[in-house]
């Protein structure tokens, strides 16, 4: 298999490890150090794919980041990866790779179609056809969507694996090319402690393009490797390849994914993870990203074959491959000049077509000296070829560059180089919200001012002379250390042969045979399908700011996110507004600069990993009694414990019962728990709960109620007095966190001169809380040092003892309404405590029940749960527990809050409870009340329903409500209306359905 | 990400490591029963909410679980100054010689009884 393109000797290839690769189910071959995009050019492929739109052919444009049409699929199944940059894929042995949105092949593509239509489907088409009939849509999407698009992800699971690292250092250098290098080198002879990044495999950036440019007395690829020993001796300096800096952002904080075993091939990464991704806080930070050149925008300028001309140049010097042997190569400006001259030293024939009025550069003599026919004043006015370019057509420019005049020429050839200009590439400078300025005579925005320690250097700065760019990255470098608290030094000098640039010509729209609206297609933006017309067509119907513009055209918003298109975009919108570009403005840049794996984002945080799952000591039993989980917080609890294949309703319905016929057992280990100590303690509750605390005698507790200023509750628990000083609040699972940060505010910052010491200890205890009529019988069994009488030990009481030899603390408080013992014990002795109730309590059936039988249970005695029953916007009085709110306090947290007119006013929606007329149904929780009994719009809606469940206890459905005036309608009907548009009646009626009289409290 | 200097540990440290809470020096009534129904609904529900510089109060709630105040330029995201609840927020604002015209704080706040804090 021969390499047709490829160059007998030079490159930064390996020829002797050949590679072998599959794209689109043929097989080539290429060099270790190639990309797929070098090895298919060296093999002359340049077809690669259709464009987005209109489906015409695209080939290989660029040699990097800004590469818009050769993104492929890699791979496929598990490790299956879409738009993958060829240009930057670095090749592998048995890489496979096919190209994208097309059908059946990239020569044969039925989608094609769209070409011949596309004069009637430009900017705007699917919009205005379809949102006056947006069934059509619904209609058509799905087909518009398969010939519109990019590569297809896998649906399997990633079995990469991708790592985290955080970062600090002195100093950050972003871009690795000869101006990055020499601002590293400097800096790190400063002693600052410097990381140098760079996403290509190797160090070097334009000057691996340009090998034979002197630097120094040296050719540059000697030079290169001279910098890099120098930095290898700098402990201090480390030096990333293959990293990518993709986001800058408040106070020098940036993200970075190096890309670590990607170029080992899929599946080969061994124990190394597959990306990293880098969070860096640096003091200072240089940026040395380079320029990106810009396409010229002539008709037919997007056919396979024509490229950015530097980028031929990469492909010459850096991988030894002449993409094509008769070059016709079109500019504005002399850098292509360069290209032209490599590529004929390659073996070339050459053309240049130069749309500048007159050649005063000394580089035009240079390339006639060799032979090369240098057109100026000329312009290409259309490319021929269909899936290769195999000519242009070329005519003389009028005096205004408006229109093309004279003869038509043609001019035959395999591949076209195009350049307009550069654009220094000022992403992250821009997201760091840097300012930039306009260059009007280079046609660049610039960097200007910033409010963050960063410096840019060399093309990112719109600096383009080499010994330029070397002295202001050597001078930046030792700045950047010095700022970041290193010693000075002296900046090393440089000198590179320096060439007088003569000043690009703008023709920002290259003129064609026919005015632009009537005329072939000129691209702007390649990825998206974007074209001049679409600009213009955009203008004339109003989209004139630049975010209209991008969204009306798409222009820059592909994965490409416009590095090629947006100046070209925005010079074409102000010339139509007749206003200066820096007028127009520019579109917002954000991260990532370069499209980033979600994996590499992810990190570790996958699977178990993805979220904290905090589990309870007793979680090993749960485990192996199949316990089906419920998230409550950051928590995994217990929900039921299913037995013989039930369902949920029919374990809860069992669990429900037993509970309340002989014992249950639960897991109350979540429950939030906080030490609260000092010889304020009491004061400061009191003002934190609505009850009074101060007055709780030692030993006892005390439910309580904790409100926000506006008077709401927002979260209740039961507090205990310990000893004077001492109490031990407990709080809702999910509010543990959130009220102790609470309270610690208010401490540091209202009350700070109470003495008043808060600790959580919610992790510190496990709980297990017994209940039923049992209750007591199977306590005793274990715990013989507490009496257990009612009267020795009452409601509202604690008792410290000692159960099966564990140390306890045991509560006489009740979430169900019957006996219970709320057992807390040292959080490493939870399962041994769960063992020993479960083996006391085998005689009496005990029946270990989960969160769902808690709510039922609860539900039954109508105690709310906060967040369930109440949203935020309820008081005391608006759930029926004016009892637990001080009058005799001046003051607590919300209290005059009360008084305000829309919370002391009649009629608020209240906390009732609600039976259907039919005991058998469940009211779905959410279902609004009506007024009404039918749902004709327009009906009243009075409140809803918070809490609903089959109580097995009182043989009837029970629900709980909010409901407008819910209190005076007690006794009265409403009706309840559901999704599905059913309506029920139900009667109004208290909140407590079971033991009204409280008498099952003491067993 | 922002950077900020714990004014307790007196090192940079991550904004991650912190909660943000609401406006700082808004002291509560120091008998809330004595307040207005205006003024009540002015402390409860209207903040400075300043385009420009802003007091906050932040809580490191990784490591120490102390609350202290910011001073942030809410247009650039700069933080002037951090400082610890005792600190003398007057001589701070003279020495980062903040033009008083630029501190826009709650009106409500000069009517209520304050407390230092």
């Amino acid at each position: 298999m021969t390499q047709k393109n490829r160059l007998p000797k030079g490159g930064r290839i390996n020829r002797q490890k050949e590679l072998s690769f599959k794209y689109d189910g043929k097989n080539y071959i290429g060099y270790d150090g190639d990309t797929l995009a070098s090895a298919l050019l060296a093999n002359d492929v340049h077809l690669v794919g259709r464009s987005f739109k209109y489906h015409r052919p695209r080939g290989i444009m660029s040699a990097g980041v800004e590469e818009p049409n050769a993104l492929v699929q890699l791979e496929t199944g598990e490790y299956g990866e879409p738009n993958t940059r060829a240009t930057q894929l670095e090749l592998y042995n048995n890489l496979t790779a096919k190209s994208q949105n097309c059908f059946p092949s990239v020569k044969y593509d039925i989608g094609a179609f769209n070409r011949l239509i596309s004069r009637f489907i430009p900017a705007g088409f699917y919009y205005k056809t379809f949102m006056p009939n947006m069934k059509g849509w619904m209609f058509f999407e799905k087909f518009i969507r398969r010939t519109a698009g990019l590569g297809k992800s896998t649906e399997l699971p990633d079995p990469d694996h991708y790592a985290r690292k955080t970062v600090y250092c002195d100093v950050l250098v972003a871009g690795g090319g000869p101006a990055g290098l020499v601002s590293a080198l400097n800096a790190g002879k400063t002693g600052a402690r410097v990381i140098l990044m760079d996403e290509q495999n190797e160090m070097g950036g334009w000057g691996l393009t340009s090998p034979n440019m002197q630097i120094d007395g040296k050719k540059a690829i000697d030079w290169i490797s001279d910098m890099l020993s120098k930095i290898a001796k700098l402990d201090n300096v480390q030096v990333v390849p293959r990293c990518s800096v993709i986001g800058y952002f408040d106070y020098n904080f940036l993200t970075a994914v190096e890309r670590v075993t990607d170029h080992l091939g899929a599946g080969n990464g061994g124990s190394k993870p597959r990306q990293r991704f880098w969070r860096i806080r640096a003091k200072q930070v240089i940026l040395a990203q380079g320029a990106l050149e810009r396409p010229m925008l002539f008709a037919e300028n997007d056919k396979p074959g024509v490229m950015m001309s530097s980028s031929i140049r990469t492909y010459i010097n850096r991988f030894g491959v002449l993409p094509g042997d008769n070059i016709v190569i079109t500019t504005n400006n002399d850098t292509a000049y360069f290209s032209a001259l490599d590529a004929l030293n390659a073996g070339a024939k050459v053309t240049i077509i130069d749309i500048r009025k007159d050649l005063k550069s000394d580089l035009l003599e240079k390339v006639n000296e060799k032979g090369i026919t240098v057109h100026k004043n000329s312009a290409i006015v259309n490319v021929k070829g269909a899936h290769r370019v195999k000519a242009v057509e070329m005519m003389k420019l009028s005096d205004d560059g408006k229109s093309c005049i004279g003869e038509k020429r043609e001019i035959s050839c395999n591949l076209v180089g195009m350049s307009s200009g550069w654009t220094p590439t000022v992403h992250l400078y821009s997201q760091a919200r840097g300012k930039l300025k306009w260059d009007e005579q280079r046609t660049m925005f610039i960097p200007d001012s910033c409010q963050q320690n960063v410096q840019c250097v060399g093309g990112c700065n719109g600096t383009m002379d080499m010994s330029d760019t070397l002295n202001e990255s050597a001078v930046s470098g030792v700045k950047a250390g010095k700022l970041s608290g290193n010693k000075s030094v002296s900046a090393t000098k440089h000198k590179a042969v320096s060439h007088a640039e003569q000043p690009p010509r703008n023709l920002w729209i290259i003129p064609g045979e026919k005015p632009i609206t009537r005329d072939r297609k000129h691209f702007h933006d390649f990825q998206n399908d974007a074209t001049v017309t679409d600009i213009l067509l955009a203008g004339r119907e109003g989209y004139l700011s630049v975010e209209h513009l991008k969204r009306y055209t798409t222009t820059g918003m592909a994965t490409d996110q416009g590095k090629t298109s947006n100046i070209n975009a925005l010079a074409i919108m102000a010339e139509y507004r007749g206003l200066t570009i820096p007028e127009v403005g520019t579109t917002t840049f954000r991260p990532p600069y370069s499209t980033t794996t979600i994996g590499a984002i992810a990190g570790e945080a996958v699977g178990e990993l993805f979220e904290q799952d905090r589990r309870t000591p007793m979680d090993a039993w749960h485990k192996s009694h199949d316990a089906v989980y419920e998230p409550v917080g950051d928590w995994s609890r217990a929900r039921y414990y299913p037995k013989n294949g039930e369902d949920m309703y029919e374990a809860v319905q069992r669990e429900t019962l037993a509970t309340r016929t002989s014992v249950g057992v639960m897991d109350g280990s979540t429950l939030g728990k906080i030490d609260i100590r000092g010889k304020d303690a009491g004061k400061f509750l009191d003002l934190v709960y609505t009850n009074v605390f101060s007055s709780l005698k030692s030993g006892f507790c005390r439910y309580g109620l904790m409100l926000n200023e506006h008077g709401m509750v927002w979260d209740d628990g039961v507090t205990a007095r310990i000893s004077e000083n001492h109490y031990h609040m407990t709080t809702t699972t999910g509010g543990a966190g959130r009220v102790y940060e609470w309270l610690e505010e208010l401490h540091q910052t209202e009350w700070p001169e109470m003495e008043v010491f808060i600790t959580s200890v919610t992790e510190q205890y496990a709980v297990a809380t017994l209940n039923g009529p049992n209750s007591a019988k199977v306590l005793s069994k274990i715990c013989k040092d507490i009496d257990l009488d009612n009267e020795a030990f009452p409601f509202m009481t604690f008792r410290n003892g000692t159960i099966s030899g564990i140390p306890a603390t045991v509560y006489r408080i009740s979430f169900t309404g019957e006996l219970s013992y709320e057992i807390n014990v040292p959080a490493r002795y939870g399962l041994q405590l769960w063992q020993e109730i479960i083996k006391a309590g085998k005689e009496y059936d005990i029946c270990p029940y989960g969160t769902e039988t808690m709510h039922v249970l609860r539900a039954e005695k109508g105690f709310i749960i906060v967040g369930q029953d109440t949203d935020g916007t309820l008081t005391p009085m608006d759930l029926g527990m004016n009892w637990i709110v001080s009058k005799k306090k001046p003051d607590f947290i919300g209290k005059r809050s009360f008084a305000r007119i829309d919370t002391s006013r009649q009629g608020r929606k209240q906390f009732v409870g609600l039976l259907t007329d039919d005991k058998n149904i469940i009211l779905p929780e959410g279902a609004h009340i009506i007024e009404s009994k039918s749902i004709e719009p327009h009906v009243n809606m009075l409140g809803h329903v918070t809490s609903s469940y089959m109580s097995p206890n009182c043989g009837h459905s029970i629900a709980l409500a909010l409901i407008e005036d819910g209190f005076n309608l007690k006794g009265k009907k409403v009706n309840v209306a559901t999704i599905e548009g059913k309506v029920y009646s139900a009667s109004v009626v208290d909140t407590v359905f079971f033991d009204k009289e409280g008498k099952r409290i003491n067993g | 990400m922002l950077y900020v200097r714990d004014p307790y540990l007196n090192e940079m440290r991550d904004q991650t490591e912190y909660h943000i809470r609401s406006e700082a020096h808004k002291a509560r009534p120091l008998e809330p029963s004595k307040v207005s129904d205006k003024d009540w609904g002015d402390y409860i529900f209207f903040f400075a909410n300043t385009k420009g510089i802003h007091f906050e109060r932040w809580v490191n709630f990784t490591g120490h679980r102390k609350w202290f105040n910011v001073i942030r330029n809410t247009v650039t995201d700069e933080i002037l100054a951090t400082y610890r609840p005792d600190e003398d927020v007057k001589k701070i604002i003279a020495d980062l010689g903040i033009d008083k015209k630029d501190i826009k704080v709650s009106g409500v706040l000069k009517k209520l009884k304050k407390k230092s804090s």
